[in-house]
């Protein structure tokens, strides 16, 4: 009975790491300044994507420490870890997806979004093919099978929405989970008859496999899409209101300089979305940064959420954007 | 071989019965009542969803996986779309793994030579995950069943193999002398000298590879799959369904613990002998 002795063992000592896990929270307020910000050392977690350049323009500008802060930013693999990574504390604020925020919501988890980051556009987020592929039109995808890096994710509530406005069965669509890395062997070997892409994956597609665009999935209902925000935890906003508050406003600085000037963001860039090269940078495709920080946004995301049944019914978005 | 008189060190291991087995389940019971308490009276509000007590984790196992009709042995729907198919692969890919990796080993332990020339190839092989090669395995056989299997197989051929070479290198010189004096030919020398004195090592290599492939068959699940254990886990998590993914973690460990005791029992029976010589040494 050794192996049930020794899985005895494994489940304590996973459940020790756990509880001491739980009992070291975030650390306890550093500044004692009764205006300035209560915490002044601020860990941001930050998805790869083209919208993070503002907290880089942030740093690199010094907007942050104009608030009195300082920001170290941590690059995240994906959404869940956004949410995770944050609630755990490793993480301050993160930089996320308004789907998996709203989603984590609506299944108890405290969360606040603070701050509005992005707009899609169109032409940005896109349904490929490789060259030699017989689907050219929309009506093509009828029965087949995408690759997406998240088929629970906005990804895949965009693309069904794209399908089902272009008279596709978006039920007769098989969405698949693939990593980016692996998506250009699965399009080129038939596992997946086309890919869900966005910059910088989609102008590498299109460079090696000579993909081809068949459906734009922002357009119609979906202009100008949120697609992306900034969260804390419930308890850090209730903790540290003036911290959250100075982030809001370096951030929103950031995010006017982002929108008017491409040139800083495309100079941003390559400094965390690895393999993206400066030339590359001027050249892929980019939406909106979000001039004002508009809390209708997340209400708008939870009803289009609700119309695609990823959430099974009215969700007030009230308590995560308070 | 099952007449035989019980012998004392056996009487010993099996306890006084049910009371032994109650009381080896007692230390679980208490450790699963301890989570109980942690998860409902620490575990600060942010992060209560993600630990969800043991009670729900139970309940959520019962309705996801097991509350489905007779007709269908109480699996629900999304056990038959999600647990048998990974059940399926994990077995072929371990069953395939071992047809190829017992002879091969066996083979190679008994030869002088062969050995010394193979014997890096297999260290180098063994030393790379084989979670690192998927990519390549998609490239090979695309998202099918052949390649979430071949992951298996080249994950857990490589224990097998080792502890077969090591089995058959081990067999007592003199045991084969004997066999020879006796004039037993080539073949009859392997089955009733080499295996047998190979099979201990063969069956630790058995089990070693056995919690190996469960955890590469739920890794080959996350990539473009459609069903499997792994695609359920790897949904939930991103869905925030936080209690159906702890019942999939705690399915995971049932499946495990399960197969790990099927094959104790395979092993007590096939090597009973073997105890029974071990306690007159």
């Amino acid at each position: 009975m050794s192996t049930l002795r020794h899985r005895v063992a494994t489940i304590a000592l996973a459940f020790l790491t756990l509880s001491v896990a739980a009992c070291g929270g975030s650390g306890a307020p550093e500044g004692n300044d009764a205006r300035g910000p209560e915490r002044t050392d601020l860990r941001v977690g930050v998805l790869p994507t083209w919208d993070a350049a503002a907290v880089y323009l942030a740093v690199d500008r010094g907007y942050f420490k104009a608030e009195g802060l300082t920001v170290t930013p941590v690059v995240l693999a994906n959404a869940e870890e956004a949410v995770s990574r944050n609630l755990s504390g490793a993480i301050d604020i993160a930089h996320d997806g308004y789907v998996t925020p709203i989603l984590a919501a609506s299944k108890g988890l405290r969360l606040r979004i603070i701050v509005d980051s992005a707009r899609a556009k169109r032409g940005m987020y896109v349904i490929v093919t490789p060259n030699a592929s017989a689907i050219h039109a929309p009506k093509d995808l009828a029965g087949t099978t995408i690759g997406m890096t998240n088929s629970k994710g906005l990804p895949a509530l965009l693309t069904r929405a794209a399908l089902r406005s272009s008279g596709v069965d978006a039920a007769g669509v098989r969405f698949v989970d693939v990593t980016y890395p692996t998506m250009g062997a699965a399009l080129q070997n038939g596992s997946v008859d086309a890919s869900f892409a966005t910059d910088p994956f989609l102008s590498r597609f299109r460079q090696t496999l000579g993909a081809r665009v068949v459906l734009d999935t922002i357009g119609g209902r979906t202009d100008d899409f949120p697609i992306g925000c900034y969260h804390t935890t419930e308890r850090f906003a209730k903790q540290n209101p003036r911290t959250v508050a100075a982030f809001q406003r370096a951030m929103a600085r950031a995010q006017q300089l982002a929108k008017r000037d491409r040139h800083a963001v495309t100079r941003i860039l390559p400094s965390y979305i690895s393999g993206l090269t400066p030339q590359g940078a001027d050249t892929i495709t980019i939406g909106e940064f979000s001039p004002s920080n508009d809390k209708s946004l997340a209400q708008r995301v939870a009803d289009f959420m609700t119309q695609q049944h990823v959430l099974p019914g009215h969700f007030d978005v009230a308590g995560l954007v308070a | 071989m099952s007449g035989r008189r019980t012998t004392a060190p056996a009487r010993r291991r099996a306890g006084s019965g049910l009371a032994g087995t109650a009381l080896r389940w007692s230390v679980f019971l208490v450790v699963v009542g301890f989570w109980q308490l942690v998860t409902t009276t620490l575990t600060p509000a942010d992060y209560a969803p993600y630990f969800p007590p043991p009670s729900t984790i139970a309940r959520t196992l019962y309705e996801t996986w097991f509350s489905g009709p007779v007709s269908h042995g109480f699996l629900t729907g999304t056990a038959i779309h999600d647990l048998l198919p990974s059940l399926g692969r994990l077995l072929g890919g371990w069953a395939l793994a071992a047809a190829v990796g017992i002879p091969a080993g066996v083979a190679l332990g008994r030869s002088r030579h062969a050995i010394e020339y193979v014997r890096p190839l297999v260290h180098f092989a063994r030393s790379i995950p084989a979670t690192t090669l998927i990519p390549v395995f998609v490239v090979l056989f695309r998202f099918s069943t052949t390649m979430r299997v071949s992951v298996i197989v080249f994950g857990v051929v490589w224990p097998i193999l080792l502890n077969a070479i090591e089995g058959a290198r081990q067999v007592e010189p003199a045991q084969l002398d004997i066999a020879r004096v006796f004039k037993l030919g080539r073949q009859t020398r392997l089955w009733l000298v080499v295996v047998p004195a190979a099979a201990p090592r063969i069956f630790a290599g058995l089990r070693i590879s056995l919690s190996l492939s469960i955890i590469l068959m739920v890794t080959s699940e996350l990539v473009g799959a459609t069903d499997g254990i792994g695609f359920f886990l790897s949904n939930a998590k991103k869905g925030f369904e936080l209690p159906e993914m702890w019942s999939a973690i705690v399915l995971l460990g049932i499946v495990g613990y399960v197969l790990n005791t099927a094959l104790l029992a395979v092993e007590r029976r096939v090597l009973g002998w073997q105890y029974d010589a071990e306690e007159y040494r």
